[in-house]
């Protein structure tokens, strides 16, 4: 897995996953906001290392049958051969990137604490955000009208439309 | 003659020489996707909102994403597109990146208006809310909006709008307004003239050309923090504002909100208290998009 994070403040982007990655794999990839650039982008690769076993395993050998003149594979004996077993996490922090694998903890609940150059010193749990509360469906109440103040309103203008009016008729007759 | 050759591996227990394609994990008869990288994330308000994921392939693949829309352990695949067909999660690829993106209003929650009011040389009139000089008789006048706001006490606000409605506008010119809130841990009634209120030590000063009918949107943040984080505010109570116009503000340019009673709701707040926006889950394959 190789974690996409902020050299700044340690914020992860995100993750490209899978066990190993060649050099061109590691080189390439790159997630990020659009407000971040590319050279404050780090990339930690949590490391593996292979895990090896010995297997015992019969070896066998052709021999002439002298008596039918036919060749037979015939047994000669166990040898033991060291054989692949999967991968281990050889990383300093391993018990995390377990808990990261089995699906109990997702990575980007975390964060990197990053030194000067952008190095990770730690990967610690990041303090829990508070949950948008939904809004509860509440019906909208009309305000009571306060028709005395409306019509106050309303009368207002009237006598201002007939001040006009008597303004214009009086002009009018002069 | 039918040629029947090629690779073919099959289910446990079905025979490979007689499995019918769906009793098949693989057959080279068939176009497979191979996946190129597969990975995942969060989208964040402060990170602009849009993720880039580089896959170098020089041509547009296929992908596949999927969103934790609502927040819980539930993947959906996107695009997101809400009931107002508005896209608000997507993705998208070019020969380089895979793009995520929210939409701007993603991850806000609205809250509803409860009571409003202007104040005018008449007196206070309960019905309405204009700001400016509404009406040559009644004057100018400035008013309050009260909302039922669920945010939770000393959450952090990323951010806060007000949506307001403009029916109405006189004038032409750009209008410069101040906004406050009010600073009672759970706005009272506006039964009796809320305009002479204490108010908040933030606030803001917006400032548009609005025409009518439309809407106007500004920010508002920090007047609500300094409202959340008193010590007697809860999620559920009310939060009021004032706005007043400002001295540059020019005879006969003004908006109002008429209240008609149907009109009310058309004056909201959303608040964003959460950075992290959606985490998404990332599969790009290695095959063009024919």
């Amino acid at each position: 897995m190789i974690i996409l994070f902020s050299k700044i403040t340690g914020e992860i982007f995100g993750t490209v996953d899978g066990r190993v990655h060649d050099q061109a794999q590691i080189d390439s990839a790159m997630i990020k906001p659009d407000n971040v650039p590319v050279d404050e982008v780090g990339k930690y690769i949590v490391s593996y290392k292979p895990l090896t076993k010995v297997e015992k395993r019969m070896q066998y050998k052709q021999v002439l049958n002298p008596d039918t003149l036919e060749v037979e594979q015939v047994e000669a004996g166990e040898v033991e051969v060291e054989v692949g077993a999967g991968l281990e996490l050889d990383d300093q922090f391993k018990e995390l990137f377990e808990k990261v694998e089995s699906g109990q903890v997702a990575i980007q609940r975390y964060q990197m604490i990053v030194n000067d150059k952008g190095e990770v010193q730690d990967i610690v749990e990041k303090p829990a955000e508070p949950v948008a509360e939904p809004v509860k469906p509440e019906p909208v109440a009309p305000p009571k009208s306060d028709t005395s103040l409306a019509l106050k309103e309303e009368v207002a203008f009237m006598k201002q439309q007939i001040k006009d009016l008597t303004k214009l008729v009086e002009g009018k007759k002069k | 003659m039918t040629l029947d050759y090629g690779l073919k591996v099959s289910k446990p227990w079905y025979d490979v020489k007689t499995a019918t394609p769906a009793q098949l994990v693989f057959s080279s008869k068939y176009p497979t996707l191979r996946v190129h990288t597969k990975g995942s994330g969060t989208i964040t308000h402060t990170g602009g909102r849009t993720v880039t994921i580089a896959h170098g392939l020089g041509y547009v693949p296929m992908f596949m994403v999927h969103g934790n829309i609502y927040g819980g352990s539930n993947f959906y695949q996107l695009p997101y597109v809400d009931s107002s067909n508005v896209s608000q999660a997507y993705a998208y690829a070019d020969a380089t990146n895979l793009y995520i993106r929210v939409h701007d209003d993603f991850g806000y929650v609205r809250h509803n208006i409860n009571d409003l009011g202007e104040e005018t040389s008449i007196g206070y009139i309960r019905t309405v809310a204009r700001i400016g000089r509404s009406n040559p008789t009644v004057g100018d006048s400035d008013c309050a909006l009260r909302f039922t706001l669920y945010v939770a006490k000393n959450a952090t606000i990323y951010e806060a709008r007000l949506h307001y409605y403009v029916q109405d506008r006189r004038g032409s010119s750009n209008m410069y307004w101040r906004v406050w809130g009010i600073a009672e841990d759970n706005t009272g009634d506006f039964g009796s003239d809320p305009l002479g209120r204490a108010v908040t030590t933030h606030s803001h000063r917006p400032e548009g050309n609005p025409g009518a009918d439309s809407y106007m949107t500004f920010g508002i943040k920090d007047a609500m923090n300094d409202v959340t984080t008193r010590s007697g505010w809860a999620s559920g109570n009310n939060f009021g504002v004032i706005m007043r116009r400002e001295p540059e503000f020019p005879d006969n340019n003004d908006m109002a909100d008429y209240d008609d009673s149907s009109n009310l709701g058309f004056s909201y707040l959303t608040t964003l208290t959460g950075n992290n926006l959606l985490d998404y889950k990332y599969t790009i394959f290695k095959d063009k998009i024919e």
